[in-house]
């Protein structure tokens, strides 16, 4: 087994996943000695009935002093300060994160705010800036995504001074994290599609980039298993709540799995497209995920080669011969985003040129790409990825992504 | 019975002195690039004006701090903050954390990458401080050293591997 | 999938090279400015204190060392001494520098400082506790049978249960890993193999089996090695037994892994006996692997993991979980020399 010389490796989350899960949470609530939490969600997610159902689980023994939907996609300075001044005016003791990445980031930070009884968010930016314990946080994802709700990482967007805030600690981490296929049911199958693939790519760049370890791996290993028998099924039975549970439990993994190993060129990529273009996240790691494991081959072919087993299923393995595994598993991946394509009718994009916007304007325009190569150099993910990255590497990759030709690996200028 | 002593750890005063004059001499390197390595001029010019950052060791240093001031040049300014406001902050958890990469055994990457590094402030000038310090090292360090020291060695024309890099050498030892 | 699945572990992991130097910085981010450290008796001889002390050097943070002889005194007298020179002297966290009673008595101490010594005094009180404790960090010497990272602790026949009771930080150093001598090193790696292995065939929890998953391949790894090159002098594993130091530490990992797999498999049918160790919870495995052999969801991941993927995949798909018991078995005997397939019976 391949063991880094050095390596961390913490979960420190209370995992609870499974039908009904959200009925678990007055009992995790009494544990956590609170009865009057506040809950932080986003408009959506309130249109959709999910804070109904989660009151209605929450029952009588537990009320929830307010009920907060105004987070932004995009989770900023402002909403965070406001939110912190409703928490104290309201009396509150807990917070519970309703929705995807932006709520539960935007849960965080304002749980920093009141904990800390301080006033400036930024004064908390950075990594070891907390030092106590916050207020009790149970997070109730609602996308099988971001794997937000096991992390200890929130970023907050400054669009005063165009910036982005990230804030590390173990402190962070959510108490618990609660799991319910309630929660993802009504997604639609696009949606759902993009928010997978966001999780697989998040299990493979664990296990592939430079600070992975056995444990990242392990668990990035059980994610993809549960991601390959269970994607497809979903999409084409949307109601069926097993598979959709396993969805979710399968963003959690990949989520503890990078939140211990971190992400690679795909995110470093993948997060500028989304800046710049404003494309899903999902659909920016779903086109992305075969280049960036193409863009590392040389360098990770008996890594890949481990992924096919979780990728492809036994059967497949063990006909692959052991020197074409590692092609086969990127094959696999463009595979998936193919047949996810002709299940959605086309609305899963596999080349930026074909993301489109609800009204079917194209989203990524070619003149965008060196914009999107600029601000990449800026994600801090490009320093976990196996090979450098450079504006022309960038580049070539988002060209090649863009038109969804193969990248071409004699190209690559290899360290 | 339960033997009790107290332990006041000491200072490492020899790794501590080396890693001082490392510092000392990698920032005014980083002083001269600014002002003759294209690479790393068109790094410090993406940066906001005033901007101060440190490189340091937890919890004591010791430190390296750099500053881009309001007229864009850039300056090293020592070992302490003084009353300047540090706008970012590249620390390593521990003195030996430290030693380990400027003794070549780890490059920057690998140390990021065992979570021997973390960052207090914002993430892009981050990235860009990491760029500069990798350009530094390879105009510094003879190619087989400096092929440990950064992921990938680059590629670059032969004027800036043998004219910048001397000038560049000149210049940290002359301070200017 | 289980129909609700629960998974917990507060334990951060620190594994590897110069791990020792990173415990200035992980304690102060747990507010942590003044470690109080308790050593054995083998951690003593071998100086290990030293070792904490150099790794805090630059810090300004002072030490308390206790350390605990071979001629203790009664649990609650230690308790109150040790609960004397905590308080009086002002320490704020606790390092637990060894393996075994060691972390019993450092996670005692954590209760008696925050909850007060009238709990040594009185046989009443509260035995299920919410409230948070000091920071602990273990950093294990030795492999052990990872009983460390429980959530459960005893004091003169009274059980104190909660999950703060689990170490905050567990530091595997190898550079300060001990010689241990060979039936140790067998029981201690033979026992993470019964518990990860049974988690492994039996657990339909993803979280479960991947912490199984990482502790089979520290035992494949490490256990024949350690075997194989046996350390007569059982000498203290220091710079010229650097070799050992890098094995002895996957065992210790693959420890702590599996106590923090006992923590989270308390509804598991079957369930490796906690009374059982070493061999005979090795052989209990594989009686259990051969009579669940169709109810096992993961039993021919097992052949992946002690084997290779070449061997997984030259396997036919129906023999493989015929194949993994015969993996598991043959691991069992290479490492032990003989195998005895008969049941086994009474405490180990």
């Amino acid at each position: 087994m391949e063991m880094p010389e050095y390596y961390e490796f913490c979960g420190r989350v209370n995992l609870i996943a499974g039908r009904d899960a959200l009925e678990q949470i007055p009992d995790l609530l009494a544990s956590l000695g609170t009865e009057h939490p506040r809950v932080i969600t986003d408009a959506g997610v309130a249109r959709a009935g999910l804070v109904d159902i989660l009151l209605q689980a929450l029952g009588r023994r537990i009320t929830a002093r307010t009920i907060e939907d105004a987070v932004p996609p995009d989770s900023d300075l402002k909403t965070v300060h406001t939110l912190a001044r409703r928490y104290r005016e309201k009396g509150c003791n807990a917070i519970i994160a309703l929705g995807g990445g932006s709520v539960m980031d935007t849960a965080k930070a304002v749980n920093i705010l009141v904990s800390e009884s301080g006033q400036d968010l930024t004064a908390f930016s950075g990594a070891g800036a907390l030092k106590h314990r916050l207020k009790p946080q149970v997070a109730v994802p609602t996308t099988a995504a971001t794997g937000s709700e096991v992390t200890l990482v929130a970023v907050i967007a400054d669009p005063e001074h165009g910036r982005k805030l990230l804030f590390t600690s173990h402190f962070l981490i959510p108490d618990a994290a609660v799991i319910d296929p309630r929660m993802t049911l009504s997604l639609p199958p696009h949606i759902t599609a993009a928010t997978a693939m966001d999780a697989l790519s998040h299990a493979i760049e664990a296990s592939i980039c430079l600070a992975r370890n056995p444990l990242s791996t392990a668990l990035a290993h059980e994610a993809i298993d549960l991601i390959r028998c269970h994607l497809l099924p979903v999409i084409t039975h949307p109601a069926d709540p097993a598979g959709r549970l396993a969805l979710a439990t399968a963003a959690a993994l990949a989520g503890m799995a990078f939140s211990n190993s971190m992400v690679g060129m795909v995110h470093t990529l993948g997060d500028s497209v989304g800046w710049v273009c404003h494309v899903p996240h999902g659909t920016c790691m779903a086109i992305l995920l075969p280049y960036g494991m193409a863009y590392n081959f040389h360098k990770t072919q008996p890594l890949l080669a481990d992924l096919l087993l979780p990728l492809a299923g036994e059967e497949i393995f063990a006909r692959t011969p052991p020197r074409d595994r590692a092609q086969k598993a990127i094959d696999q991946v463009r595979q998936m985003n193919r047949r996810l394509h002709h299940a959605t009718a086309g609305a899963h994009a596999v080349c930026l040129r074909d993301v489109t916007d609800r009204d079917g304007k194209p989203l990524v325009h070619r003149h965008q790409l060196p914009t999107i190569a600029k601000t990449a150099l800026g994600d801090g993910s490009i320093f976990y990825n196996p090979e450098d990255l450079d504006y022309d590497d960038c580049l070539m990759v988002l060209e090649a992504a863009f038109q969804g030709d193969p990248l071409d690996r004699s190209r690559i200028r290899k360290g | 019975m339960t033997q009790f002593t107290e332990l006041q750890p000491g200072r490492q005063r020899l790794k501590r002195g080396y890693l001082k004059c490392m510092l000392w001499f990698f920032g005014r390197a980083v002083q001269a690039a600014a002002r003759v390595d294209p690479g790393v001029k068109s790094e410090f010019a993406a940066m906001p004006a005033p901007y101060t950052f440190c490189l340091g060791a937890f919890p004591n240093g010791p430190y390296m701090v750099m500053e881009k001031n309001d007229a864009g040049h850039v300056r090293h300014l020592g070992a302490s903050f003084g009353q300047t406001p540090v706008h970012l902050q590249l620390m390593f958890k521990s003195l030996d954390c430290m030693f380990l990469v400027f003794t070549f055994q780890e490059n920057t990457t690998t140390a990021t990458a065992r979570d021997r590094l973390f960052v207090s402030g914002d993430v892009p000038q981050a990235c860009a401080v990491v760029r500069i310090m990798d350009m530094i090292q390879v105009l510094l360090l003879p190619k087989p050293l400096a092929k440990l020291a950064v992921k990938r060695y680059p590629a670059w024309s032969l004027a800036r591997h043998t004219l910048v890099r001397a000038q560049v050498l000149f210049r940290a030892a002359a301070g200017f | 999938m289980t129909a609700l699945l629960r998974f917990f572990s507060r334990t951060k992991l620190c594994f590897g090279s110069h791990a020792l130097a990173h415990l200035p910085f992980e304690l102060s981010a747990m507010n942590g400015w003044k470690p109080f450290v308790l050593t054995d008796p083998p951690g003593k001889d071998a100086r290990l204190h030293l070792d904490m002390a150099r790794a805090f050097r630059n810090s300004d943070i002072p030490l308390g060392i206790a350390a605990l002889s071979d001629d203790r005194p009664g649990a609650c007298q230690e308790m109150e001494d040790l609960y004397h020179l905590f308080v009086d002297k002002g320490y704020d966290c606790i390092m637990a520098l060894g393996t075994g009673p060691l972390v019993q008595t450092a996670k005692l101490l954590n209760l008696t400082v925050c909850l007060g010594p009238e709990i040594l005094r009185s046989s009443a009180g509260p035995e299920q506790l919410d409230t948070p404790l000091l920071p602990m960090v273990f950093v294990p010497t030795r492999p052990s049978e990872g009983r460390e990272t429980a959530t459960k602790v005893t004091l003169e026949g009274r059980t104190f249960a909660s999950e703060f009771l689990l170490p905050d930080l567990t530091v595997i150093a190898p550079d300060i890993m001990l010689g241990t001598p060979e039936n140790q090193i067998l029981d201690a790696g033979l026992t993470c193999l019964a518990v990860c292995g049974n988690a492994v065939a039996f657990s339909g929890n993803p979280l479960v089996r991947a912490h199984a998953a990482t502790g089979i391949r520290l035992v494949r790894d490490a256990l024949p090695y350690l075997v194989r090159h046996p350390d007569p002098d059982e000498i203290f594993c220091r710079k010229s037994r650097k070799n050992r130091c890098r094995p002895l530490a996957f065992l210790a990992h693959a420890a702590a892994l599996s106590g923090i797999i006992r923590a989270n498999t308390g509804d598991l049918t079957p369930r490796p006996s906690d009374n059982l160790s070493g061999r005979k919870a090795a052989l209990a495995l594989v009686k259990d692997l051969k009579a669940r052999k169709t109810l096992s969801p993961g039993l021919s991941h097992l052949l992946l993991l002690l084997t290779d993927p070449d061997r997984y995949a030259a396997s036919p798909g129906s023999r493989r979980a015929d194949a993994a018991i015969l993996a598991v078995e043959t691991f069992i005997h290479d490492v032990s020399g003989t195998l005895e397939t008969e049941a086994p019976n009474g405490d180990a």
